[in-house]
């Protein structure tokens, strides 16, 4: 077996009946064991029921009988996912012993689609505020150099995904959660369109700007992982009630013929990043010319106009669910959450319906300015992952993030790896798409991807174990 | 606002119903502070009747 599959090459060759399941499981277990103690990516490992997801699997591969191309793939569920019967925490000391009696509706979909379910990941705690040493788990490390960041909140399934611990996982994305973890353990991640996959069973956190999503190796896995839980759920207000398209449908395709915005300015002047990150986007925009692609200048409002509503609304929003405990247990909650949260107990209504109105105004904006665009492209992430004793506490207002525009307009929004910087950590540029057109996101991504050699390469420490 | 009136930052946290440990009240209020220019950035001179009102309801591409 090679020592790194994605989830389209082993499903493969498991339809072709030329790999097993139970080996495939076996061998993300045992990589587990050897690297998650200086991973910390995981919070729970679900050896047992890893295996017996994997040899149900096996059962039916040996039948043929497989549900699909998930069937027997390794995947883990962040730690917000509600799992039946499995401990659930989001990372935090509040919920330490909470075990749900319901999978999230996430989880049921890609339960039903044959994935062996290998374990819970870590998070930021609630999904907001790391990383974080003063809870009863540590934060997730960066396996391409466990001294770094992850970004977060889905620290752990970036970290997992990244070192190939497990083929694939579920993120959340309220501010850039997928896309932030994504960029800086240099995988892919999606953050679908606002309303496209359910967040029921999952904890919330701000109810107009939470997303759930998958991340994996390739933007192809992103599909297919995607394919199964997007739909609509009757019970998720947010929920959009249409059909799910085939969003592997145009993988295949080069970029020819696609029209294309880059948002200068968000990358060069609102928030300079590094220039391993700005050498990335123009080499890929030069990869999308020579496909074809044409290529344009898009002005928006600058993207701090976007992250100043963006985060009185996350900060309103997360305070009123979080307002009971609050109240109550205040100093169970680890200290870069509670400062972030209490934040919202002193935040106006007037502040927060201002939010609103020129988020509208925003959304607007948006559209208009991709008229005549298929995708949007700005950087994900500044620069590579920074050490992880050096994040600073909070800086909402000093350097803006490339990702809160798009959880505010609601727009599907991908990171995709675009190499590695001068230390060697990932650096990534960000793909945006029109409402509900993630399969044009993913063509565009992946079409970026076979053309560059930056899948070939794994974490030292995860090559390592291959000898 | 008349000096003997303002209400001190701790104060106005107790009237919230949240008991932050002394210790992190200095860095409470820096960020409120952060906060509250985030808030500014927003408040400005625009017409209800300019508004859209529907501009989240997505529709496909």
């Amino acid at each position: 077996m090679q020592p790194f599959l994605t989830i389209a090459e082993a499903g493969a060759l498991i339809a072709a009946k030329k790999l097993s399941p139970v080996e495939l499981t076996r061998l993300c277990l045992d990589r587990i064991e050897k690297l998650d103690g200086q991973l910390h990516s995981f919070l729970m490992v679900t050896e047992d029921r890893a295996l017996a997801d994997a040899k149900a699997s096996e059962a039916r591969m040996m039948s043929a009988a497989l549900k699909g191309p998930l069937d027997g793939i390794p995947i883990g569920h962040k730690d917000i996912y509600n799992t039946a019967g499995i401990r659930t925490t989001g990372h935090s000391r509040l919920l330490e012993h909470n075990v749900p009696t319901e999978d999230s509706v996430v989880g049921q979909k890609w339960a039903a689609a044959g994935t062996v379910l290998m374990g819970k990941l870590a998070t930021h705690e609630f999904a907001i505020g790391g990383p974080s040493f003063d809870l009863p788990w540590p934060p997730a490390r960066n396996p391409w150099n466990t001294d770094h960041f992850t970004a977060g909140s889905s620290s752990g399934t970036g970290a997992s995904v990244a070192a190939g611990l497990v083929l694939g996982g579920t993120g959340s994305d309220t501010g850039g959660s997928i896309r932030g973890p994504s960029a800086l353990c240099g995988i892919a991640g999606i953050k679908p369109t606002y309303g496209l996959s359910s967040r029921r069973g999952v904890l919330p956190l701000s109810q107009t700007l939470d997303h759930t999503g998958p991340m994996a190796w390739t933007v192809q896995d992103c599909a297919l992982l995607l394919q199964a839980m997007a739909g609509h759920d009757p019970l998720d207000p947010a929920s959009a009630n249409r059909p799910v398209p085939n969003f592997s449908a145009d993988l295949g395709k080069d970029a020819k013929g696609l029209r294309i915005g880059v948002v200068r300015h968000f990358h060069e002047v609102d928030n300079p990043v590094s220039p391993a990150t700005l050498k990335g986007i123009e080499d890929a925009l030069d990869i999308f010319r020579a496909q074809g692609a044409v290529i344009s200048d898009v002005t928006l409002s600058p993207m701090m106009d976007y992250n100043a509503p963006g985060w009185l609304i996350l900060t309103a929003e997360a305070y009123a669910v979080h307002e009971p405990w609050l109240k109550e247990r205040f100093n169970d909650y680890g200290e870069l959450l509670r400062d972030r949260l209490a934040l919202g107990a002193l935040l106006s209504a007037t502040e927060y319906v201002q939010a609103l109105r020129r988020r509208r105004v925003l959304c607007l904006e948006t559209r208009d300015a991709m008229a005549d665009l298929d995708i949007l492209i700005t950087a994900s992430a500044p620069a590579e992952a920074p050490k992880i004793h050096e994040v600073p506490k909070w800086a909402m207002l000093e350097k803006p993030n490339f990702t809160m525009p798009f959880n505010l307009t609601g727009l599907p929004a991908l990171s995709v790896c675009t190499g590695y910087g001068a230390g060697g950590l990932p650096v990534s540029m960000q793909i945006v798409g029109k409402p509900f057109a993630e399969a044009t996101v993913f063509r565009a991504g992946h079409a970026y991807e076979m053309a560059t050699e930056w899948r070939g390469k794994r974490p030292a420490m995860s090559t390592a174990l291959t000898g | 606002m008349n000096k003997m009136s303002e209400i001190k930052f701790e104060a106005r946290v107790k009237a919230t119903g949240l008991r932050p440990k002394p210790d992190d009240l200095a860095m409470l209020e820096a960020m409120v502070r952060e906060l509250d220019r985030a808030a500014s950035m927003l408040r400005g001179p625009r017409s209800y009747a300019e508004e859209p009102l529907n501009a989240f309801r997505l529709k496909p591409a």
